[in-house]
């Protein structure tokens, strides 16, 4: 029996499940990667990891190292507007050494030049960027958002 | 008293003793009381020179103790090293002495005795308390040095000992058959060098110091082809020293860990922990003593910061300084090398490299330290890798060069410090320690040293 032509309805209809098919597979696959990812800690790109800095230094325990990375990100500034994760590349003047990421707020907030600042953590994986503050100024590189390690600031908004 | 050594008949001495530091100090004290009599023969002269202490103690080597580091601790003039002593003693416990041929109950009466030289009471000797579990509260003693150089009296009025400066044993000659020593040959700057055959029922000691004593070993070849001593290819190994971590770790403490008080009759003391058995066992028998030293608190630091909000009470804050048991390895040695000092005796060169096993026990000792604090509260303790794994020293601590032992294979003197073999050559000093422990060398030198007197004089 000779088969019947495909009808221009059946091609529509043919791409269509093609479609759906493809985009319910890589949403499954996508799933059980981050599953994966949570069950068996496959690293992930180096900004979302978080490494155990406290072998040099401090031993403290894990709680205590929770606590003190949260009170690492605890500011406030009615000049700058303060954003978790966020690193902004680019467009230093100036780099200080502080002891908390206060410190860093207000020595941008003292100076009408800085428009900007990033604060790398006390528990940043690198131990010679521990809690640098980079003073910005207005041409600064696009922010990188997801980044724990910063903390960034913005005088004139984001 | 002093005397010269070309106007005095060295035959009516019953001993020779090369070196008149500390050792020879506990020695002759003790060959006195046997009434023997004694020579002391010394290089340097009343007071230190750089230019004979450079010309005797120029050496080369490689390793974390380099050719700069030995002639440091290796005193050319009346005392000897003691001249640069600090003062610092503890005794060698139990335990160090695991691969000696003798044990502490061996050398108990002559601790005594060496604290007693060194015008210390006896309170340091036993001190032992319980610290937080795994440690126990071990200081130092740390009265004021004995120092020879600066009081030659001290010398001088031992009765049956004569001092001859800047006069150096530089050879020592066996008998055919190396059962004893036949004769030896001296160096003064001042003419021709001396060779003194020695009567029946002389003996000779070494106390020349850690590096010294192998030296004149090394340097008494000239007859046949080995060394005085040096038959089994052991003079010169099992060089140790006491690695040295300065500032390694801090603690911040609750009023839990404040130090236990010490007796008074203790008197000066530095503070200081250091693992007990159990926990000894599991660094894998490697001893080790952590100093702490009283600091202030670091607000700049904004860990520490953060951590004083977790005290009731202010905290206080120790600086830790670890120093380590270096375990005897026969690969870390002094071998003869190209040259000679100006009395003829041979140039030294040293190897000697700190092993892995002895970072790892310092390392694990503090973490352990670190775990028993969390486990008890709010003290914490952070650790500087920096400071253990690269800015490691030494505490000028030589020994280990003529090892003590009952086998000639893997020793060079006996348990009664005589060179394997030779009825009239002995070594007295931390050349004959088996293995170091941690404690500062001196007084378990004189200790020997003392016991040795007393072999030598048949009161034993």
């Amino acid at each position: 029996m000779k088969k019947a032509p495909l009808s221009r309805r059946d091609l529509l209809l043919g791409f269509t499940g093609i479609a759906v098919g493809g985009a319910v597979a890589t949403a499954v696959g996508l799933t059980f990667r981050s599953q994966i990812k949570k069950l068996v800690g496959l690293p992930g790109t180096p900004q979302d990891r978080t490494l155990p800095t406290y072998d040099d230094g401090w031993l403290l325990t894990e709680q205590e190292w929770a606590a003190f990375q949260d009170a690492d990100t605890a500011v406030t500034s009615d000049i700058l507007e303060v954003r978790d994760n966020v690193d902004i590349p680019g467009g230093d003047y100036d780099e200080l050494k502080v002891s908390s990421v206060q410190e860093c707020v207000t020595a941008c907030e003292q100076d009408s030049s800085c428009k900007a600042f990033t604060y790398a953590r006390a528990s940043h994986s690198d131990s010679g960027k521990r809690r640098a503050c980079w003073l910005k100024s207005g041409s600064t590189g696009t922010p990188v958002t997801g980044d724990s390690r910063y903390v960034s600031g913005r005088r004139d908004g984001w | 008293m002093f005397v010269n050594i070309r106007e005095i008949q060295i035959e009516k001495y019953d001993v020779i003793v090369a070196g008149s530091g500390l050792a020879a100090y506990a020695l002759v004290k003790r060959l006195a009381r046997g009434g023997k009599s004694a020579l002391i023969l010394e290089s340097g002269m009343l007071e230190y020179d750089g230019t004979l202490q450079e010309d005797f103690t120029t050496m080369f080597g490689r390793g974390h103790f380099d050719a700069q580091y030995w002639p440091l601790h290796w005193g050319r003039m009346l005392g000897g090293t003691s001249a640069f002593w600090a003062g610092w003693c503890t005794p060698l416990t139990e335990r160090n002495f695991r691969d000696w041929p003798i044990s502490r109950k061996d050398l108990d009466p002559y601790y005594l005795l060496a604290a007693g030289y060194l015008r210390r009471t006896d309170a340091f000797l036993t001190y032992d308390k319980p610290f937080v579990p795994g440690f126990d509260y071990r200081p130092l003693s740390a009265e004021p040095a004995l120092n020879l150089n600066s009081e030659p009296d001290l010398l001088e009025e031992l009765s049956l000992a004569d001092i001859a400066l800047t006069t150096t044993l530089k050879e020592l000659h066996p008998s055919d058959d190396r059962r004893s020593i036949d004769a030896i040959s001296i160096y003064t700057p001042d003419g021709p060098d001396m060779l003194v055959k020695l009567r029946e029922g002389q003996t000779v000691v070494l106390a020349a110091g850690g590096v010294g004593n192998a030296q004149i070993l090394l340097s008494s070849s000239s007859e046949s082809g080995q060394a005085v001593g040096n038959e089994e290819d052991q003079v010169g190994r099992y060089l140790m020293e006491h690695p040295h971590f300065y500032n390694c770790a801090r603690i911040l403490a609750s009023a839990d860990h404040i130090l236990p008080k010490l007796p008074e009759d203790f008197g000066i003391a530095i503070p200081a922990v250091a693992p007990d058995d159990a926990l000894y066992d599991q660094l894998g028998s490697i001893d080790l003593s952590i100093e702490l030293l009283d600091s202030d608190v670091d607000l700049d630091d904004p860990v520490e910061r953060f951590l004083v909000g977790n005290f009731t009470t202010p905290p206080i804050a120790y600086e830790l300084n670890v120093r380590s048991e270096m375990p005897p390895e026969a690969e870390n040695r002094l071998k003869v090398a190209e040259g000679h000092d100006p009395a003829g005796l041979r140039r030294l060169r040293a190897i000697c490299y700190i092993g892995t096993d002895t970072f790892r026990a310092v390392d694990s000792a503090l973490e352990f330290l670190s775990d028993t604090l969390v486990e008890a509260g709010p003290s914490r303790l952070a650790i500087r890798n920096e400071e253990i794994a690269r800015n490691v020293t030494g505490g000028g601590h030589t020994m280990g060069t003529t090892r003590m032992g009952d086998s000639p294979r893997t020793s060079v003197v006996d348990r009664d410090c005589r060179v394997h073999g030779y009825g009239n050559l002995f070594v007295a000093g931390s050349s004959v320690f088996t293995s170091g422990g941690y404690a500062n060398p001196t007084l378990t030198l004189m200790a020997l040293a003392a016991r040795l007197g007393d072999k030598i004089s048949g009161t034993s």
